[in-house]
């Protein structure tokens, strides 16, 4: 659609081809970038469950009519123009907390969770202190086209539970979100990737952030609602819904936030994850990508690098399948899986005198597969690369680095990155547990995107002469 | 769940936000596609490479006049460099005097 987009915005006019089921999804992306009623030629049906004969015959049956039609026949629908939204300070609905949150729920608003009402009051509350203008608008959501807003940003944070002190966090979290680089527009595709926030730096701890036992599991208040609230942000101003954006096969639950052990860190010599990524030593930081799968790789055993490295390099790769068309194909030089690592085997490499880059290193060579299984995955399995090429002709084009062609045995071993820096690693989790967990991630459907968390107090909230900064539009 | 006659009565604000993005009506249609210069823009998924081959023979078919400028000659408009691939169709478009855009495969 958003190559439909461009022509369209030129004066160009467009049809887009879109399987059965994606009409709603199609439209709401046009919708979001200013543009209604775009022509749609809607195939019967998935292409990719079809025989070759049955998709050129339905093809030619309905689409290339529908395909003249877009191109050619005015429509007379008019604008889906807002009259009927709330403006941001309407009240919605009054009354109990059943009322409140069965009205969100009939409309889409909740995940299903019980919310916290919303009231001005307390959204009121949730800024008071923070110094932000309410109104400022930090961009607009590149699915949706809605304007992000500190306001929306608070009232969301109320209703899942956030406390005024996590606020720097979210509008953190919103910079990731309107970061081109990030992609949050790809947050509602099929494959169901969601987005794995890892925070970082010297106030985590201070604001509740939990690193240990657990630590991907609901529990710890802070974690938990700040991954809440991401998950109602994206439902809320970016559209995410299944009636909207969101085509999600399955989906996963909201992830809470993964906060990294700062103390192991500090004792072994690692660098967080965030430093990793490009940011400043001791900031406070956001990480954040979308995840596709996750595996834990339990009950690892050995006391030296050599002996644990392979079954870190196993789970790793069992976690890589049709993703690696990150490798090449959907994205190019952008599957960069991540491995958390429990502070014990952090610790074990550690001890052997083993660097994070050691570790990388060692893990880049056993997290292989067979090159035959690597090109299935992406090609015969998933048509997910077009052209359906071979490995040995990837590295001959120069798109991707000799070590996949060693030679043209289809049974060679190859890497599932490019390099060895592409696997992350982060240190969290029981520090008595000797467990892993790997997570592929989702190219750039939600690549790697890194902030600073700004704490300072804002200075753009105007407050009258008496002290009080009532909010009003 | 069932609520006591005691219980607050809470006045909830809406979660969502305003459109920053004005609404413009779509492009004009074309009144035929005879003579006209088509764009074929794929996303390199979804069996675009076999069936905008057969899109194109019917509408050569019905239309002997009508000029197709295929797929490949804008690349892959959903790979990494989408972004800015996307962001130069404009000019890409304009430059090669285009006339309609066919864009796929949206599934």
């Amino acid at each position: 659609m958003r190559a439909a987009i461009a022509a369209e915005s030129i004066g160009i006019p467009s049809v887009s081809i879109v399987c059965e089921g994606f009409e709603g999804q199609a439209l709401s992306t046009a919708r979001g970038h200013g543009h209604d009623g775009l022509a749609l030629a809607v195939t019967e049906g998935h292409v990719d469950a079809m025989s070759t004969d049955e998709l050129v015959v339905s093809f030619r049956a309905t689409v290339v009519d529908r395909v003249i039609a877009g191109l050619t026949v005015e429509s007379a629908e008019g604008h889906d123009d807002d009259s009927g939204e709330p403006a941001a300070l309407d009240i919605v609905v009054s009354g109990s907390i059943d009322d409140v949150n069965r009205y969100f729920l009939d409309r889409g608003w909740s995940e299903g969770h019980p919310v916290l009402p919303p009231t001005r009051e307390r959204i009121e509350a949730f800024l008071a202190d923070s110094g932000h203008d309410p109104w400022k608008v930090l961009g607009v959501a590149s699915s949706s086209g809605r304007d992000v807003t500190v306001w929306s940003i608070a009232v969301n944070a109320v209703m899942a539970g956030c406390r005024p002190e996590h606020l720097p966090v979210l509008l953190a979290l919103a910079e990731v979100l309107l970061d081109p680089a990030y992609g949050a527009e790809h947050s509602g595709n099929t494959t169901g990737a969601d987005a794995l926030i890892v925070l970082n730096g010297p106030k985590a701890a201070a604001l509740g952030f939990h690193h240990g036992a657990s630590v991907m599991r609901e529990g710890a208040h802070a974690n938990t609602a700040v991954g809440r609230w991401l998950r109602l942000y994206l439902r809320n101003v970016f559209g995410f819904t299944s009636d909207e954006h969101d085509k999600a096969t399955f989906g996963n639950p909201a992830r809470v936030v993964l906060s990294e052990d700062q103390a192991c860190l500090d004792e072994i010599g690692w660098t967080p994850l965030s430093v990793d990524l490009g940011a400043p030593i001791g900031a406070d930081t956001v990480s954040v990508a979308r995840m596709n799968s996750g595996t834990i790789i339990g009950s690892v055993f050995g006391s030296t690098p050599e002996e644990i490295v392979p079954y870190l390099g196993n789970g790793l790769a069992r976690t890589a399948a049709w993703d690696l068309t990150h490798v090449y194909g959907l994205g190019h030089d952008q599957f960069a899986p991540l491995l958390v690592l429990s502070p014990i085997l952090a610790r074990t490499f550690a001890r052997a005198g083993w660097s994070k880059t050691d570790v990388q290193a060692a893990l880049f060579e056993h997290a292989r597969i067979p090159a035959s299984t690597f090109e299935a995955l992406i090609g015969e399995w998933s048509n997910l690369t077009a052209g359906r090429r071979r490995l040995v002709d990837l590295v001959a084009a120069g798109l991707l680095p000799p070590v996949f062609a060693a030679s043209d045995d289809p049974q060679r071993l190859v890497p599932i990155v490019t390099r060895p820096e592409r696997i992350r690693i982060a240190v969290a989790g029981d520090p008595t547990r000797t467990n892993a967990y790997a997570f592929s991630n989702d190219g750039p459907h939600g690549w790697w995107t890194t902030t600073v968390i700004d704490h300072t107090p804002a200075s753009d909230l105007v407050c009258s002469v008496d002290g009080s900064c009532r909010i009003d539009r | 769940m069932f609520s006591r006659s005691d219980e607050p009565t809470y006045h909830a604000v809406w979660p969502r936000s305003p459109h920053g993005v004005q609404v413009r009506r779509r492009a004009d249609r074309l009144p035929s596609l005879e003579g006209a210069r088509i764009a074929f823009l794929w996303d390199y998924l979804f069996r675009g490479d076999e069936l905008f081959p057969v899109l194109e023979a019917e509408l050569r078919k019905r239309f002997p006049g009508v000029d197709i400028v295929g797929y490949d000659v804008f690349g892959n408009l959903h790979g990494s460099d989408e972004k800015a691939r996307v962001g130069r169709l404009p000019d890409d478009l304009r430059t090669r005097g285009v006339d309609a855009v066919v864009s796929g495969m949206g599934c």
